[in-house]
Protein backbone atom coordinates (compact mmCIF):
# COMPACT_ATOMS: atom_id res chain seq x y z
CA UNK A 1 0.00 0.00 0.00
CA UNK A 2 1.10 3.26 -0.80
CA UNK A 3 2.67 5.79 1.51
CA UNK A 4 0.64 8.57 1.33
CA UNK A 5 2.46 10.85 3.83
CA UNK A 6 5.41 11.12 1.04
CA UNK A 7 3.77 12.28 -1.69
CA UNK A 8 3.54 15.92 -2.77
CA UNK A 9 0.26 17.96 -2.48
CA UNK A 10 -0.10 17.94 -6.09
CA UNK A 11 0.31 13.97 -6.39
CA UNK A 12 -2.39 14.06 -3.15
CA UNK A 13 -4.78 16.37 -5.19
CA UNK A 14 -5.00 14.29 -8.10
CA UNK A 15 -5.38 11.16 -5.87
CA UNK A 16 -8.02 13.00 -4.33
CA UNK A 17 -9.86 13.67 -7.31
CA UNK A 18 -9.71 10.38 -8.74
CA UNK A 19 -11.51 9.34 -5.20
CA UNK A 20 -8.84 8.71 -3.23
CA UNK A 21 -9.78 9.13 0.69
CA UNK A 22 -6.53 8.74 1.55
CA UNK A 23 -5.11 11.36 -0.05
CA UNK A 24 -7.91 13.72 1.39
CA UNK A 25 -7.14 12.50 4.58
CA UNK A 26 -3.23 13.05 3.92
CA UNK A 27 -4.17 16.30 2.69
CA UNK A 28 -6.03 17.46 5.69
CA UNK A 29 -3.74 16.29 8.07
CA UNK A 30 -1.28 18.01 6.13
CA UNK A 31 -2.32 21.31 6.34
CA UNK A 32 -5.16 21.93 8.65
CA UNK A 33 -3.58 22.77 11.72
CA UNK A 34 -1.76 26.22 9.89
CA UNK A 35 -5.00 26.96 8.70
CA UNK A 36 -7.05 26.78 11.59
CA UNK A 37 -4.10 27.94 13.14
CA UNK A 38 -3.86 31.04 10.85
CA UNK A 39 -8.24 31.46 11.35
CA UNK A 40 -7.67 31.57 15.01
CA UNK A 41 -4.67 33.96 15.19
CA UNK A 42 -6.56 36.16 13.24
CA UNK A 43 -10.52 36.31 14.51
CA UNK A 44 -9.24 34.99 18.17
CA UNK A 45 -12.23 32.88 18.14
CA UNK A 46 -11.87 28.95 18.11
CA UNK A 47 -15.62 28.82 16.39
CA UNK A 48 -14.38 31.31 13.46
CA UNK A 49 -11.28 29.02 13.39
CA UNK A 50 -13.27 25.86 13.19
CA UNK A 51 -15.90 27.36 10.41
CA UNK A 52 -13.22 28.30 8.42
CA UNK A 53 -11.02 25.32 8.29
CA UNK A 54 -14.01 23.76 7.56
CA UNK A 55 -15.31 26.09 4.76
CA UNK A 56 -11.61 25.24 3.25
CA UNK A 57 -11.66 22.10 3.06
CA UNK A 58 -15.13 21.58 1.63
CA UNK A 59 -13.98 24.43 -1.20
CA UNK A 60 -11.44 22.13 -2.02
CA UNK A 61 -13.67 18.82 -2.09
CA UNK A 62 -16.06 20.73 -4.33
CA UNK A 63 -13.84 22.61 -6.36
CA UNK A 64 -10.45 20.98 -6.63
CA UNK A 65 -10.31 22.41 -10.27
CA UNK A 66 -10.57 25.72 -8.85
CA UNK A 67 -6.07 25.02 -7.76
CA UNK A 68 -3.78 25.58 -10.14
CA UNK A 69 -0.73 24.57 -10.30
CA UNK A 70 1.02 27.44 -12.14
CA UNK A 71 -0.61 29.77 -10.00
CA UNK A 72 1.61 28.53 -6.52
CA UNK A 73 1.44 25.91 -4.24
CA UNK A 74 -1.58 24.29 -2.12
CA UNK A 75 -0.76 25.52 0.69
CA UNK A 76 -0.70 29.16 -0.83
CA UNK A 77 -4.15 28.48 -2.37
CA UNK A 78 -5.74 26.75 0.70
CA UNK A 79 -4.46 29.54 2.84
CA UNK A 80 -5.98 32.08 0.22
CA UNK A 81 -9.73 30.29 0.98
CA UNK A 82 -8.73 30.72 4.44
CA UNK A 83 -7.75 34.32 4.46
CA UNK A 84 -11.31 35.38 2.53
CA UNK A 85 -13.41 33.52 5.32
CA UNK A 86 -11.53 35.01 8.03
CA UNK A 87 -11.66 38.55 6.26
CA UNK A 88 -15.05 38.25 5.80
CA UNK A 89 -15.90 36.60 9.02
CA UNK A 90 -14.33 39.86 10.65
CA UNK A 91 -16.49 42.35 8.49
CA UNK A 92 -15.62 44.51 5.18
CA UNK A 93 -13.45 46.95 7.04
CA UNK A 94 -10.55 45.54 6.17
CA UNK A 95 -10.39 45.92 2.84
CA UNK A 96 -10.15 49.81 3.07
CA UNK A 97 -6.89 50.63 4.47
CA UNK A 98 -5.29 53.38 2.04
CA UNK A 99 -2.36 53.24 -0.30
CA UNK A 100 -1.54 56.38 1.07
CA UNK A 101 -2.01 55.33 4.77
CA UNK A 102 -0.30 52.16 3.78
CA UNK A 103 3.13 53.34 2.33
CA UNK A 104 3.64 56.22 4.64
CA UNK A 105 3.47 53.92 7.33
CA UNK A 106 7.77 53.60 6.63
CA UNK A 107 7.93 57.50 6.98
CA UNK A 108 5.47 58.20 9.99
CA UNK A 109 6.12 54.98 12.30
CA UNK A 110 9.45 53.86 13.94
CA UNK A 111 9.60 50.36 15.45
CA UNK A 112 10.54 50.43 19.28
CA UNK A 113 14.59 49.82 20.37
CA UNK A 114 14.77 46.12 21.18
CA UNK A 115 15.55 46.88 24.81
CA UNK A 116 12.27 48.74 25.24
CA UNK A 117 10.52 46.20 23.23
CA UNK A 118 11.76 43.11 25.28
CA UNK A 119 10.53 45.08 28.65
CA UNK A 120 7.24 45.92 27.10
CA UNK A 121 6.86 42.16 26.31
CA UNK A 122 7.99 41.45 29.53
CA UNK A 123 5.91 39.66 32.32
CA UNK A 124 2.30 40.61 29.49
CA UNK A 125 0.25 38.01 30.06
CA UNK A 126 -0.24 35.72 27.00
CA UNK A 127 -3.91 36.80 26.70
CA UNK A 128 -3.47 40.59 27.39
CA UNK A 129 -0.88 40.03 24.07
CA UNK A 130 -3.44 38.55 22.28
CA UNK A 131 -6.32 40.94 23.17
CA UNK A 132 -3.58 44.14 22.16
CA UNK A 133 -2.85 42.20 19.03
CA UNK A 134 -6.90 41.24 17.90
CA UNK A 135 -7.22 45.19 18.33
CA UNK A 136 -5.54 45.75 15.07
CA UNK A 137 -6.98 46.44 11.74
CA UNK A 138 -7.11 43.22 10.47
CA UNK A 139 -4.94 44.06 7.32
CA UNK A 140 -1.80 44.72 9.90
CA UNK A 141 -2.62 41.57 12.11
CA UNK A 142 -2.68 39.86 9.09
CA UNK A 143 1.08 40.64 8.91
CA UNK A 144 2.34 40.00 12.03
CA UNK A 145 0.48 36.58 12.16
CA UNK A 146 2.24 35.74 9.18
CA UNK A 147 5.64 36.82 9.54
CA UNK A 148 6.13 37.10 13.34
CA UNK A 149 3.76 33.89 14.41
CA UNK A 150 3.65 31.92 11.65
CA UNK A 151 7.31 32.67 10.76
CA UNK A 152 6.88 33.18 7.23
CA UNK A 153 9.22 34.84 4.89
CA UNK A 154 8.12 37.85 3.42
CA UNK A 155 7.92 36.35 0.26
CA UNK A 156 5.81 33.63 1.13
CA UNK A 157 3.62 35.79 3.48
CA UNK A 158 3.39 38.42 0.12
CA UNK A 159 2.05 35.68 -1.96
CA UNK A 160 -0.20 34.62 0.87
CA UNK A 161 -1.48 37.93 0.76
CA UNK A 162 -0.99 38.85 -1.90
CA UNK A 163 0.10 41.51 -2.23
CA UNK A 164 4.21 43.22 -3.18
CA UNK A 165 6.82 42.62 -0.88
CA UNK A 166 7.68 45.99 -0.37
CA UNK A 167 3.45 46.29 1.33
CA UNK A 168 4.41 43.48 3.12
CA UNK A 169 7.42 45.16 4.90
CA UNK A 170 5.64 48.51 5.75
CA UNK A 171 2.59 46.88 6.64
CA UNK A 172 4.23 44.75 9.27
CA UNK A 173 6.12 47.86 10.29
CA UNK A 174 2.95 49.67 11.19
CA UNK A 175 1.61 46.87 13.02
CA UNK A 176 4.86 46.36 15.26
CA UNK A 177 4.46 49.77 16.18
CA UNK A 178 0.90 49.80 16.85
CA UNK A 179 1.27 46.60 19.08
CA UNK A 180 4.28 48.33 20.53
CA UNK A 181 1.70 51.45 21.35
CA UNK A 182 -1.16 49.04 22.42
CA UNK A 183 0.87 47.28 24.86
CA UNK A 184 2.67 50.69 26.80
CA UNK A 185 -0.79 51.66 27.39
CA UNK A 186 -1.23 48.43 29.12
CA UNK A 187 2.24 49.61 31.25
CA UNK A 188 1.19 52.57 31.68
CA UNK A 189 3.58 53.82 34.04
CA UNK A 190 6.07 51.32 34.36
CA UNK A 191 7.47 52.20 31.19
CA UNK A 192 8.43 56.26 30.20
CA UNK A 193 6.45 57.45 27.26
CA UNK A 194 9.78 58.10 25.67
CA UNK A 195 10.78 54.36 25.40
CA UNK A 196 7.75 53.97 23.08
CA UNK A 197 9.90 54.62 19.79
CA UNK A 198 12.94 55.44 18.99
CA UNK A 199 14.85 57.86 16.67
CA UNK B 1 15.68 37.60 8.83
CA UNK B 2 17.15 40.78 10.92
CA UNK B 3 17.47 41.07 14.66
CA UNK B 4 14.26 42.90 14.88
CA UNK B 5 12.49 40.38 13.04
CA UNK B 6 13.95 37.61 15.59
CA UNK B 7 13.16 39.86 18.67
CA UNK B 8 9.49 40.34 17.42
CA UNK B 9 9.18 36.44 17.05
CA UNK B 10 10.74 35.46 20.64
CA UNK B 11 8.55 37.93 21.79
CA UNK B 12 5.49 36.90 20.17
CA UNK B 13 6.22 33.47 20.46
CA UNK B 14 3.95 32.85 23.34
CA UNK B 15 0.89 33.25 20.72
CA UNK B 16 1.65 30.47 18.77
CA UNK B 17 1.69 27.90 22.03
CA UNK B 18 -1.40 26.78 23.62
CA UNK B 19 -3.88 27.18 21.02
CA UNK B 20 -6.73 25.15 21.21
CA UNK B 21 -6.77 22.06 18.78
CA UNK B 22 -9.57 22.06 15.32
CA UNK B 23 -12.79 20.42 16.40
CA UNK B 24 -12.05 16.50 16.08
CA UNK B 25 -14.90 15.48 14.41
CA UNK B 26 -14.39 18.35 11.57
CA UNK B 27 -12.30 15.62 10.08
CA UNK B 28 -14.88 12.76 10.20
CA UNK B 29 -17.78 15.21 8.63
CA UNK B 30 -15.62 16.72 5.55
CA UNK B 31 -14.48 12.71 5.03
CA UNK B 32 -18.28 11.72 4.90
CA UNK B 33 -18.62 15.21 2.66
CA UNK B 34 -15.89 13.76 0.21
CA UNK B 35 -17.49 10.27 -0.37
CA UNK B 36 -20.80 12.09 -0.75
CA UNK B 37 -19.13 14.20 -3.61
CA UNK B 38 -17.49 11.52 -5.13
CA UNK B 39 -20.62 9.26 -5.15
CA UNK B 40 -22.25 12.29 -6.91
CA UNK B 41 -19.44 12.69 -9.12
CA UNK B 42 -19.47 9.22 -10.27
CA UNK B 43 -23.79 9.34 -11.21
CA UNK B 44 -22.80 12.53 -13.06
CA UNK B 45 -20.14 10.97 -15.20
CA UNK B 46 -22.48 8.20 -15.80
CA UNK B 47 -25.12 10.46 -16.75
CA UNK B 48 -22.87 12.45 -18.78
CA UNK B 49 -21.84 9.65 -21.12
CA UNK B 50 -25.10 7.82 -21.16
CA UNK B 51 -27.64 10.39 -21.76
CA UNK B 52 -26.49 11.86 -25.09
CA UNK B 53 -26.37 8.49 -26.73
CA UNK B 54 -29.62 7.72 -25.08
CA UNK B 55 -31.55 10.61 -26.58
CA UNK B 56 -29.66 10.06 -30.22
CA UNK B 57 -30.37 6.68 -30.31
CA UNK B 58 -33.77 7.16 -28.82
CA UNK B 59 -34.41 10.23 -31.22
CA UNK B 60 -33.16 8.59 -34.58
CA UNK B 61 -35.66 5.75 -33.59
CA UNK B 62 -37.85 8.15 -33.13
CA UNK B 63 -37.63 9.81 -36.43
CA UNK B 64 -37.97 6.25 -38.00
CA UNK B 65 -40.89 5.46 -36.29
CA UNK B 66 -42.50 8.86 -37.84
CA UNK B 67 -40.81 8.10 -40.96
CA UNK B 68 -42.97 4.09 -41.31
CA UNK B 69 -45.82 5.29 -40.09
CA UNK B 70 -45.74 8.40 -42.37
CA UNK B 71 -45.49 5.96 -45.35
CA UNK B 72 -48.44 3.71 -44.11
CA UNK B 73 -51.47 3.09 -46.11
CA UNK B 74 -53.75 4.36 -42.98
CA UNK B 75 -56.13 7.11 -45.05
CA UNK B 76 -55.35 10.23 -43.17
CA UNK B 77 -57.90 12.90 -42.54
CA UNK B 78 -58.06 15.33 -45.16
CA UNK B 79 -57.08 18.69 -43.80
CA UNK B 80 -56.56 21.76 -46.70
CA UNK B 81 -54.18 24.13 -44.62
CA UNK B 82 -54.14 27.04 -47.05
CA UNK B 83 -52.69 29.21 -44.34
CA UNK B 84 -54.45 32.62 -44.74
CA UNK B 85 -58.33 30.51 -44.27
CA UNK B 86 -59.89 29.09 -42.16
CA UNK B 87 -59.43 25.25 -42.87
CA UNK B 88 -62.09 23.34 -44.03
CA UNK B 89 -63.03 19.91 -42.24
CA UNK B 90 -64.09 20.91 -38.67
CA UNK B 91 -63.31 17.46 -36.91
CA UNK B 92 -59.84 18.24 -37.78
CA UNK B 93 -60.23 21.85 -36.95
CA UNK B 94 -61.09 21.03 -33.79
CA UNK B 95 -58.06 18.75 -33.40
CA UNK B 96 -55.78 22.44 -33.61
CA UNK B 97 -55.65 23.77 -30.52
CA UNK B 98 -56.32 27.54 -30.21
CA UNK B 99 -54.26 29.38 -31.08
CA UNK B 100 -52.30 27.52 -33.67
CA UNK B 101 -48.66 27.89 -33.67
CA UNK B 102 -46.70 26.71 -36.45
CA UNK B 103 -43.58 27.87 -36.12
CA UNK B 104 -41.12 28.29 -38.83
CA UNK B 105 -43.76 26.69 -41.15
CA UNK B 106 -46.35 29.21 -41.41
CA UNK B 107 -43.99 32.54 -41.30
CA UNK B 108 -44.92 34.13 -44.01
CA UNK B 109 -48.67 33.50 -43.04
CA UNK B 110 -51.32 35.55 -41.36
CA UNK B 111 -51.41 34.04 -37.46
CA UNK B 112 -55.09 32.27 -37.40
CA UNK B 113 -57.07 31.10 -34.67
CA UNK B 114 -59.61 28.72 -34.56
CA UNK B 115 -62.25 29.15 -32.16
CA UNK B 116 -64.13 26.82 -30.56
CA UNK B 117 -66.97 26.95 -28.46
CA UNK B 118 -66.94 26.96 -24.89
CA UNK B 119 -67.34 23.47 -23.46
CA UNK B 120 -68.91 22.67 -19.82
CA UNK B 121 -66.22 21.97 -17.46
CA UNK B 122 -66.38 18.71 -17.11
CA UNK B 123 -66.18 17.32 -20.85
CA UNK B 124 -62.80 19.89 -21.05
CA UNK B 125 -61.22 17.87 -18.08
CA UNK B 126 -61.18 14.56 -20.35
CA UNK B 127 -60.10 16.60 -23.28
CA UNK B 128 -56.41 16.34 -24.63
CA UNK B 129 -53.99 19.07 -23.78
CA UNK B 130 -51.27 19.61 -26.54
CA UNK B 131 -48.41 21.71 -27.48
CA UNK B 132 -47.91 24.56 -29.87
CA UNK B 133 -47.11 22.86 -33.58
CA UNK B 134 -42.89 22.66 -33.70
CA UNK B 135 -41.52 22.74 -37.01
CA UNK B 136 -39.55 19.93 -38.10
CA UNK B 137 -36.20 20.30 -38.32
CA UNK B 138 -35.81 19.01 -41.86
CA UNK B 139 -39.08 20.41 -42.83
CA UNK B 140 -38.35 23.85 -45.18
CA UNK B 141 -39.53 26.85 -43.34
CA UNK B 142 -39.17 29.13 -46.07
CA UNK B 143 -42.58 28.84 -48.07
CA UNK B 144 -45.94 29.03 -47.07
CA UNK B 145 -47.76 25.23 -46.46
CA UNK B 146 -50.58 25.54 -48.76
CA UNK B 147 -52.47 22.25 -48.01
CA UNK B 148 -51.49 18.84 -45.98
CA UNK B 149 -53.14 16.23 -43.41
CA UNK B 150 -52.66 15.91 -39.67
CA UNK B 151 -52.08 12.32 -38.80
CA UNK B 152 -52.43 11.25 -34.62
CA UNK B 153 -49.77 8.80 -34.26
CA UNK B 154 -47.78 7.11 -31.17
CA UNK B 155 -44.55 8.09 -30.35
CA UNK B 156 -42.50 7.28 -27.65
CA UNK B 157 -41.81 10.53 -25.41
CA UNK B 158 -37.45 10.56 -26.42
CA UNK B 159 -39.26 12.19 -29.22
CA UNK B 160 -40.18 15.15 -28.03
CA UNK B 161 -36.44 16.13 -27.55
CA UNK B 162 -36.22 16.22 -31.44
CA UNK B 163 -38.32 19.72 -31.25
CA UNK B 164 -36.28 21.04 -27.90
CA UNK B 165 -38.87 20.00 -25.43
CA UNK B 166 -37.98 17.93 -21.91
CA UNK B 167 -38.09 14.73 -21.78
CA UNK B 168 -38.03 13.21 -18.09
CA UNK B 169 -35.20 10.40 -18.55
CA UNK B 170 -37.21 8.03 -16.53
CA UNK B 171 -40.23 7.95 -19.35
CA UNK B 172 -38.33 8.68 -22.29
CA UNK B 173 -39.81 5.01 -23.67
CA UNK B 174 -43.50 5.54 -22.94
CA UNK B 175 -45.75 6.65 -25.42
CA UNK B 176 -46.62 10.03 -26.49
CA UNK B 177 -49.51 11.05 -28.80
CA UNK B 178 -48.58 13.06 -31.95
CA UNK B 179 -50.14 14.98 -34.54
CA UNK B 180 -47.90 15.45 -37.68
CA UNK B 181 -48.64 18.00 -40.53
CA UNK B 182 -47.93 16.11 -43.72
CA UNK B 183 -47.55 18.71 -46.34
CA UNK B 184 -48.94 17.31 -50.29
CA UNK B 185 -45.65 16.76 -51.17
CA UNK B 186 -45.48 13.97 -48.63
CA UNK B 187 -42.92 15.66 -46.24
CA UNK B 188 -43.63 16.22 -42.50
CA UNK B 189 -43.66 19.69 -41.91
CA UNK B 190 -44.88 20.36 -38.06
CA UNK B 191 -45.07 18.03 -34.75
CA UNK B 192 -47.25 18.86 -31.84
CA UNK B 193 -47.59 16.69 -28.73
CA UNK B 194 -50.73 15.87 -27.05
CA UNK B 195 -51.50 14.74 -23.56
CA UNK B 196 -55.17 13.36 -22.60
CA UNK B 197 -55.60 14.90 -18.67
CA UNK B 198 -56.69 12.65 -15.79
CA UNK B 199 -60.38 13.80 -14.84
CA UNK B 200 -60.86 14.54 -11.55
CA UNK B 201 -62.03 12.38 -9.38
Amino acid sequence: MADFTTFSDDELLRRMREGSESAFTTLYQRHHRALYRFAYQMSGSSAIADEVTQEVFLALIRQPERFKQEQGPLGAFLHGIARNHVLKALGRDWRYVSQEEDESSMQDLVAPQRDVLTLLMEGQEREQLRQAMLSLPAVYREALVLCDIEELNYDDAAVRIGCPLGTVRSRLHRARALLASKLEIHRKGAVPKSWSYSR
Amino acid sequence: MNEEDKVWRKALHPLAEDLPEVDPQLEGWLLSEFRKQRQSSVEGARKRIWLPIAFAATGATAAAIVCVLLLKTVPPQKLDLPMAQAPKAPEIAAQIETPLAVKSVASNAKPRTVKTAPKPRAQRQTEPSATAFYALPYADPSGPMLSGDVIRVSLPRSAMGIVGLPVNPDRMFEPVQADVIVGDDGVAHAIRFVQYQQPYK
